[in-house]
């Protein structure tokens, strides 16, 4: 039962870190649009 | 149907209480509900801004209200509307039905939902707040064109600030909803059994990841402008007004796609249900989101026709412009197919399906004909607009959303709603709708400009009409708030699978859900797993 609680806590941990670099990613890329347009416009 | 359903243990089920529950929940079922309720409530708000508009605009001449003050409630009514009622709404539906959908326990940042929902009262709370300022609050139109925006008094950081907030919100939002179907599926609920109302929300939640920053990047040149010198959208300093509407449209183009592909997610699911069939074209309406998705980046320009744009320039948006319709079109068609031979019956949320079916089809030929650049110099800025996308939005992305909570409302309570109350709204909503709206229309083709607090005496007749129609619809919305209060406090007990036709992993469930459900993934097998 402690392995089976274990593998679990393995594999949220692993949702958790795919979870994140997406919204790593993703955030980047909303962060690219807005940086973007401004500086775009500002040369 | 052959789910390894499970139903959870409601022994494990416990819920938060207090205050508390609701200002740190993680709950994305709470959560749905407390966007919900405020979508309704800001709907109210902006709705009664609308009221106030059409009895100043009842009879020519100024009755009750000053210029200034009719100004800031055109603009303060949609946005409001806009970004208070429909998106809220949107992300409420999103957060109940999503995790429940694929089979998933939440969603995949419940933290950040907390956030994402509780920025939206703190930012609202600036904008309302500018009535009480020095100067007002903003009056120069909901796309806050400069120069006129920068004549706003002391209310114009708020305004900025507030905008800022929403955007943030719903970026959080997006990325939330991206990595929950992405990552959170359940076992064997591949891409291609998504039901239609998540692939709607993963096109939605990219475009707003697209388009909300650059609304952000706009707002922000337009702030460095009043407070820092630069010049962006000043001419005298090298900058160009124009730019910000260029800037302004290439997010808000998107933007009314993002309003819309929920509500037609929610038809997706309702047609089929009620028509007893599986949704005509899976493959084809899937394609056909996306692809209006994608175009929708490329069509911006057409909210500018008439501002002096090189002919090439116009020619391609227009061009453009036709061809989104295109793959809207493939959507209509397949509802309708998806009809064709069903076991049809109209209860209330079939009803309001239909009824944007109809009337968002109305609004889509009025956008076809003023994609037709020469035609919108007639058009642009007067009444025909205003027609063209109150039908878009009212009769189709309200519609849809309203469908959607009678729909779902007994999944969320455990109780069937008052169906005869339903079908009372339904026809009232429909009936002084098309009173509302469609005499805009004659107005606009006669001449009348938009956003203006008096007019010419010739246009008395139908603008009185059309207040008569807006005063019957703004009533008969209270009739949804006394439906939803009447099913929450009891009614008769609905089944897990509430509608005879409906297919979903949502209705394995039970009605109401337990707090916490799929707390252990099911096994999707089945190849129809989406209805």
């Amino acid at each position: 039962m402690n392995d089976n609680d274990n593998d679990q806590t393995t594999a949220e941990k692993e949702l958790a870190a795919k979870n994140m670099r997406l919204a790593i990613v993703l955030g980047l890329i909303a962060l690219g649009f807005y940086v973007g347009f401004i500086l775009f416009y500002s040369i | 149907m052959s789910y390894a359903a499970v139903h959870e243990d409601e022994h494990h089920d416990h819920k938060p209480t207090g205050i508390g529950r609701w200002l740190f929940s993680t709950n994305h079922k709470d959560i749905g509900t407390m966007y919900l309720v405020f979508a309704l409530i800001m709907f109210f708000i902006g709705g009664a801004m609308a009221m106030v508009i059409r009895l100043e605009l009842f009879q020519p001449g100024m009755q009750y209200v000053d210029p200034q003050f009719f100004n800031s409630m055109t603009t303060v009514h949609a946005l409001v509307m806009i970004f208070g009622a429909l998106m809220p709404a949107g992300v409420g539906l999103a957060n109940w039905m999503i995790p429940m959908m694929i089979g998933a326990p939440d969603m995949a940042f419940p933290r950040m939902n907390n956030m994402s929902f509780w920025i939206l009262p703190f930012a609202f709370t600036l904008l309302l707040s500018t009535f009480f300022m020095q100067g007002g609050a903003p009056a120069g139109g909901w796309t806050m064109y400069p120069p006129l925006v920068l004549q706003l008094g002391n209310g114009f950081p708020f305004l900025i600030f507030a905008i800022h907030f929403l955007g943030i919100s719903s970026i959080m939002g997006a990325i939330n909803i991206i990595a929950t179907v992405f990552n959170m599926r359940a076992p064997g609920m591949t891409f291609m059994r998504l039901p239609l109302f998540v692939w709607t929300w993963i096109i939605t939640a990219f475009l707003l990841i697209a388009a909300m920053p650059v609304l952000a990047g706009a707002v922000t040149m337009l702030l460095t402008d009043k407070f820092f010198g630069t010049a962006f959208f000043n001419a005298a300093g090298g900058g160009d007004p124009v730019m910000f509407q260029h800037i302004f449209w290439f997010f808000g183009h998107p933007e009314v796609y993002i309003l819309v592909l929920p509500s037609f997610g929610v038809v997706s699911q309702i047609i089929p249900t009620f028509a007893r069939k599986p949704l005509f074209g899976y493959a084809s309406m899937v394609y056909a989101t996306a692809s209006i998705a994608f175009l929708s980046f490329f069509v911006w320009a057409h909210h500018m026709f008439t501002v002096g744009m090189p002919l090439a320039g116009e020619l391609f948006f227009m061009y453009a412009t036709m061809a989104i319709a295109v793959p809207t079109g493939v959507k209509v068609f397949n509802w309708t197919a998806t009809m064709w031979r069903g076991s049809m019956t109209f209860e209330t949320p079939m009803l309001f399906a239909v009824g944007l079916l109809i009337m968002f089809t109305i609004g889509g030929f009025t956008g076809l004909m003023m994609g037709i650049t020469p035609v919108d110099f007639q058009y642009h800025d007067t009444y025909f607009i205003v027609a063209h996308f109150h039908y878009v939005i009212v009769p189709g992305i309200i519609f849809g959303i309203i469908g959607g909570i009678y729909y779902w409302l007994p999944k969320w309570t455990g109780h069937m709603y008052d169906e005869t109350l339903g079908k009372w709204h339904f026809w009232l909503s429909a009936i002084s709708v098309n009173v509302l709206f469609f005499p805009m229309h004659f107005l606009g083709l006669a001449g009348m400009p938009r956003r203006i607090p008096d007019y010419s005496t010739q246009f008395t007749d139908w603008n009185q009409i059309i207040s008569i129609g807006g005063f019957v619809f703004g009533v008969s919305q209270l009739i949804l708030v006394w439906v939803v209060i009447k099913c929450v406090r009891g009614g008769e007990k609905a089944t897990d699978q509430v509608w005879e036709g409906a297919h979903g992993l949502e209705f394995t469930l039970p009605s109401p859900p337990p707090y916490h459900s799929f707390t252990t993934p099911p096994e999707v097998t089945d190849a129809t797993a989406h209805s």
